[in-house]
């Protein structure tokens, strides 16, 4: 029986990488994990690694804590990036300048390690 | 269509807390008044129609409330859009009206998060919790912030849009919050999930309200005292998630009412008053928008012209909407519709004569409108 897509996904990230998948039969590049194609529904698609290059789609400051677990965090960040390769994924920006527009900045891939597990942050390229 | 179905009666509990109360007591709490109000016998009823508590998901809800109504519909069940169900139901209803698939249909929406369990609007996203990504306002905040970016400081937009509302929600005696917001205290108001602030997200309410559906004939047959023609509808799904929607200023809410304006044969410009699901201030500046009430990025010119109270270019919310009568998601706009058309709002608009209606679901995931007019 073949893994699950999330559960390669994750193995990858827990060895510090971060993949995607592309579709073998249209090219379409996509995050988070599925089973299959959304742009053209094909089964076939294999892994890429990502160049960890990604560009900020939106971002959102916390200043209540819905999930308990991040209470002691707050105020917190969560954004929307977009890989160079094209999928997009939820991460959180390492050290957001306050009172400044994000938006369109390039970003880079910053694996920390956080609630035991490697997460795939990003912090802004400053060039 | 254009016309051919009317809503016959509208119905509701009151709004806030309803400790103790199921979601099946307060469903049939407000189709009993529903029922009522348009002056028709329980035994004329043939089709049931529900949306989903968000309190509690459960497969087969819609038979669990026709059992406990003693009803067993020829035509019924849940429909499933989020808060763009309710609008959803209507033209469903009126289509299965239409098919001779049923004569009278009650359309209804029940919810108690307030005093239930909240959990729909808190919960952590999937695989993504480890970032902290949770709750329904989020979703909306990514969207407002990427909005602000494109469109700039849009605050002045934002606060108008509570504004009107608060101030027609304390105008009504049925409202939840009828507390008017002024200027320095939106500017003040916290920060939720930032770019929100705590007065542009709606409140959080139990509470249920019904209406009656049927043709306009059999409404003449059975003597029904104050029909209201629905003109149009429409909806839209643009169903992907927030964060991997192409523009995420994009959704199809214009796609939905381009479908009720051209089966009701009119455009933004013969609108009198709306109704516009206001979840979040957000939502209705992207809304408006989508509808072709101002062009994109362009909202506040219609703000300066006098905005969004009754007396303004576009007068909207008239009962106090999510953010002030009731959090409840959306049918309660579409009650306010029809007091708007049969002229008996605690806000109305002189002379209305067509009322717009939205309902959305999820993070923008679904929309709905509906086109009523006057009989």
């Amino acid at each position: 029986m073949t893994a699950a897509p999330y559960d390669t996904y994750r193995a990858g990230l827990d060895a510090g990488r971060l993949t995607f998948q592309r579709c073998r039969a249209c090219g379409e590049a996509w995050l988070p994990p599925r089973e299959d194609c959304p742009h053209c529904w094909s089964a076939d698609w294999g892994w890429e690694e990502a160049s960890g290059k990604a560009t900020v789609v939106s971002w959102v400051v916390y200043h209540a804590a819905f999930d308990k677990r991040f209470a002691d965090r707050l105020p917190y960040n969560v954004a929307i990036v977009e890989l160079d390769e094209g999928p997009r994924m939820i991460t959180n920006i390492i050290e957001i300048p306050p009172d400044e527009d994000v938006i369109g900045r390039k970003a880079i891939l910053a694996f920390e390690r956080d609630h035991d597990r490697l997460l795939p942050r990003y912090r802004l390229d400053p060039s | 269509m254009r016309g051919k179905a009317v809503i016959a009666g509208i119905g509701h509990t009151a709004f806030g807390k309803q400790p103790g109360r199921s979601t099946v007591s307060l469903n049939i709490e407000a189709c009993r008044n529903a029922v009522a109000d348009a002056g028709i016998e329980k035994n004329a009823v043939d089709g049931l129609l529900v949306k989903v508590p968000t309190s509690k998901v459960e497969m087969m809800y819609g038979q669990k409330l026709a059992e406990a109504m003693g009803m067993s519909p020829r035509f019924g069940g849940v429909f499933d859009q989020g808060g763009a169900s309710n609008i959803s139901m209507i033209a469903i209803a009126a289509m299965a009206i239409e098919a001779g698939q049923c004569e009278v249909a009650l359309v209804t929406l029940a919810d108690n998060p307030r005093t239930g369990s909240r959990h729909a609007y808190e919960k952590v996203w999937g695989d993504d919790a480890d970032f902290g990504w949770s709750s329904v306002v989020a979703g909306y905040a990514m969207i407002a912030r990427r909005y602000m970016h494109d469109h700039g400081d849009v605050s002045d937009i934002h606060a108008a849009i509570a504004m009107a509302c608060r101030k027609h929600g304390a105008d009504n005696p049925h409202a939840q919050l009828r507390l008017p917001l002024t200027r320095e205290m939106y500017d003040a108001s916290p920060w939720v999930v930032g770019p929100l602030r705590r007065d542009d997200c709606c409140l959080v309410s139990d509470g249920a309200a019904a209406v009656v559906v049927m043709s306009a004939d059999r409404a003449k047959d059975l003597g029904v005292k104050a029909p209201v023609p629905i003109l149009g509808f429409g909806q839209g799904n643009s169903s992907i998630d927030v964060p991997l929607r192409e523009d995420l200023t994009e959704t199809q809410a214009g796609v939905s009412a381009r479908t009720a304006f051209a089966m009701a044969g009119l455009a933004p410009k013969d609108i009198d008053v709306a109704q516009i699901y206001d979840c979040f201030t957000i939502t209705v500046a992207m809304t408006l928008e989508a509808y072709g009430f101002a062009p994109k990025g362009k909202l506040a010119a219609l703000v300066k012209e006098g905005g969004f109270e009754v007396g303004g270019a576009l007068p909207l919310n008239t009962s106090g909407g999510l953010l002030s009568e009731t959090g409840m998601p959306g049918l309660q706009l579409v009650l306010e519709g029809v007091r708007q058309m049969r002229g008996f709002s605690s806000n109305q608009v002189l002379d209305a004569e067509t009322c717009i209606v939205s309902n959305q679901g999820g993070i923008m995931h679904t929309h709905s409108t509906l086109i009523l007019g006057r009989q």
